[in-house]
Parts: structure tokens; sequence; C-alpha cells
């Protein structure tokens, strides 16, 4: 199969498995618990999977510019590029999701809560990266320290998963190691397993999108060092 | 005849009271509501990303194709 096919293929099966969530969730998982959230509860599946989605992108960011140290070449920071962009979306999407969550089951917006203050913190280290990769050019020197950057920004990532159980705070600790955790309900189990697959093909898809794109941009540099002047400042 | 200043009172006094009441507004935020914007919201979010990235890749890939097809009419080419 040919790239584009498989990318229009990543689309339909990402877009499928999105529409049977949508459905499941509204449609069939019970409301939680007053004290949950009620109803408000139902953004958890998209919201815990988004936040699964923020780790894997930046454990390719990770990856990726650890790899461009080592050895520098323009598939891994376009790697780690592609990580930090996703990374940050999947970010937004979490720190948009929580607090309208947190506003019926917390009474509020936010709340200086060390999850929540390491998530931010680690959100504005890959918008940082995205702005410096945007605005401070493509030469070795602003890759290697965006590199160096993407993996302080992924070295964050750990304090924002075990903050909860370091230091407390109200945001609680969902998942249990023995599976499960505070959901009692299967179908809120299904449900969620669901929302991890459908937000895993979508980091995946948006990962390989962006990927691309940087790969073509680093291409399209190379052209026009080639190409004539004509060429160059049309 | 002297005019005493007000006095300017502590943070104490310019506290703001609350006094519980019966029979109150109620809850004011709607599950409902928060659930549907919080979707809208990611949803939005998601989609200016994608809208964004399909057409910077087309921008990328048509002057990749203005240039290559400019390359081999160079002289030195």
């Amino acid at each position: 199969m040919r790239p584009r096919g498989l990318i229009v293929g990543g689309i339909a099966i990402t877009a499928l498995t999105f529409v049977a969530l949508i459905f499941y969730v509204f449609l069939r998982v019970p409301e939680a618990q007053p004290q949950a959230g009620g109803l408000a509860q139902k953004i958890f599946y998209f919201h815990v999977p988004a936040a699964t989605a923020l780790y894997v992108c930046g454990a390719v960011c990770f990856l990726g510019s650890a790899l461009y140290l080592y050895n520098p070449g323009e598939r891994a920071d376009a790697w780690a590029k592609a990580g930090a962009e996703c990374a940050t979306v999947f970010g937004g999407m979490v720190l948009v999701s929580g607090p309208l969550w947190a506003k019926k089951a917390w009474g509020v917006y936010w709340t200086w809560d060390p999850r929540l203050t390491s998530l931010l913190l680690s959100v504005l280290i890959y918008v940082a990266l995205v702005v410096l990769r945007a605005f401070a050019g493509n030469g070795d020197a602003e890759r290697k320290f965006a590199a160096a950057f993407g993996i302080l920004g992924t070295a964050v990532l750990p304090i924002v998963h075990f903050s909860v159980q370091l230091w407390g705070g109200n945001h609680p600790k969902v998942l249990k190691a023995n599976g499960g955790g505070g959901l009692e309900d299967p179908s809120m189990q299904l449900a969620l397993g669901v929302g991890f697959i459908a937000m895993g093909l979508l980091a995946a898809l948006m990962l390989t999108l962006r990927a691309k794109l940087a790969l073509s941009q680093s291409r399209l540099l190379r052209a026009e060092e080639l190409a004539p002047e004509p060429m160059v400042s049309s | 005849m002297k005019q005493e200043k007000p006095a300017i009172g502590t943070a104490e006094d310019r506290a703001q009271e609350f006094k519980a009441v019966t029979g109150g507004g109620g809850e004011t935020s709607s599950a409902g509501a928060l659930l549907v914007t919080a979707y809208a919201l990611m949803w939005v979010i998601l989609m200016a990303f994608l809208y964004m990235t399909f057409r910077r890749q087309a921008a990328v890939d048509k002057r990749l194709a203005e240039l290559e097809r400019a390359l081999p009419k160079r002289p030195d080419a």
C-alpha cells in the first residue's frame, strides 16, 4: 500500500473508532456519582487518554531528540519536532477538558494542585520548544538546542505522573495497578479502553503527519539551496 | 475645628462576609454544559491542528514540485 493510502486508511480507522467511542460514552456509559462530577465525569473518557497520548508524544520527542544529539540526521529531528508539536496539542486538550470537569467535581476551574501545576509547566516547555522551532531557524545549532530542550520537556513528565503519589493534592489517582481503579461499572472500563485505542491511533496519525511535514520542509530547504535565484525569491 | 480623617480599615474589616440563606439559587454550572463545552473545545483544537498540518503540507508539496520542475532547466544541470 502506498504511503498516501496508509494515511487515508489511518484517518478512516481513527475516525470510526472515535465515532464508536462518542456513541458508547454518551448512550451506554452511566453517569458517575455527583461527587465525581455526575454527567461531567464523562469528560474523563477523553481527558485521561489525551494525557496518555501526551506522554507518548513526549516519549517520541525524547527519543528523536536523544537520537539527534547522538547522531544528527533529518529523520531524528523530524520526529523530535513532531513529538513536541503533538505533545503541545494533547497538552492543550488535557488543560482545556480538565478544568471544565474540575468546575463540577471540585467547584473551581483551577487550583495549584501538584498534578495540575506540573502538567502546566510541562506543556509550557513544549510550547516554548514549538515556538523556538518556528522562529529560531533550522541550523544545526538550533536543532541541537531544541533537542536538549526536548529532553528536558520529557524529563518533567515522570514528575507529572508521580506528583499525585508524591505530594497528594486534589487530583485523584484514578487507575490502580490491579486494574479498574475507580471505574466500577464494566461499561466504564470498556469506554476507557476504547478511549485509549482511539487516542493512541490519533497520536500515531498526528505524529506521522507532522514528521512527514517536517521532512518535506527539510527537503524544500535543500531544494531551495540548489535552485536558481529567481526560483528562490518567487 | 479639627476634622478627623476616616480610618482605613484592616483587611479583616474589608473582607466580604457570607451568610447562609435557606432556599438558595442552587447549582450554577450545569454538568451537561460543561461536558459539551469540553468536548467542543477539544475537537476545535484537534481540527485546527489537522487543518493547519494539511494546509502546510499542501503548500510545501506545491513549492517542492515547482522547484523540482525548475532544477533540470539549470544550465549547469
